[in-house]
């Protein structure tokens, strides 16, 4: 049998206030303000900077940073994780820093939010799922009202 | 989730946007549709900028 191999590539990332001294936070020490944590692959650390969907208060603390000729400081905590052991550190990091000190908005559940975008094999029709933890809800609805004009755009893609 | 059902895009969305999509999709099926296309779109775009 054949094993999916686990790909450990999950990190837990801070962004930090350079206007503002050290910080520490139980066991966490950080040489600016902390105001975000979060995790990801890849380049979310990057992407997470300039996300449409952040809350208002992030947008508002890198705008204030950018107002004042600075740039965010980010700063990986811990690297080659798995998805699930990314969750649970960013998790508990942000309950170690205190979510009223920082801009997330929830204590990592968020994280869990995904919109995902499926075909039917069998008859090609778009099926839109978001699911949230381990609530799935369907978009469609059973109803697929612009199947057709959806399916033409996609194709464009 | 099903095998009949192929994963074309999966997005990591904020709460307040899965609680907007599930409002807007009993509500204006085609504004849910278009802003998902747009969603679509904008990821590819990115994705291509980043390749460059």
């Amino acid at each position: 049998m054949k094993m999916n191999a686990i790909k450990n590539n999950y990190y837990v990332y801070v962004y930090l206030d350079p206007r503002k001294g050290k910080f520490v936070y139980d066991n966490l020490k950080f040489d600016h303000e902390p105001f975000y944590v979060g995790k990801g692959r890849g380049n979310r650390i990057i992407k997470s900077l300039n996300d449409p969907f952040s809350n208002k208060m992030k947008k508002l603390k890198i705008k204030e940073i950018k107002d004042n000729g600075l740039e965010p400081i980010t700063i990986v905590i811990k690297k080659d994780l798995s998805e699930n052991e990314s969750y649970f550190l960013e998790k508990n990091t942000i309950q170690k820093t205190g979510i009223e000190n920082i801009t997330n908005k929830s204590k990592g559940s968020s994280s869990r939010t995904f919109l995902k975008v499926f075909q039917n094999i069998k008859n090609g029709d778009i099926v839109f799922i978001v699911n949230n933890d381990s609530k799935f809800y369907e978009l469609n609805n059973g109803l697929i009202i612009n199947k057709k004009d959806f399916y033409n755009e996609f194709q464009k893609i | 989730m099903e095998k009949d059902k192929k994963l074309l895009f999966n997005f990591r969305i904020q709460k307040e946007l899965y609680d907007y999509l599930v409002l807007i999709s009993k509500e204006n099926y085609t504004t849910m549709t278009q802003y998902i296309i747009d969603l679509i779109k904008k990821d590819k775009n990115e994705n291509e900028r980043n390749k460059k």
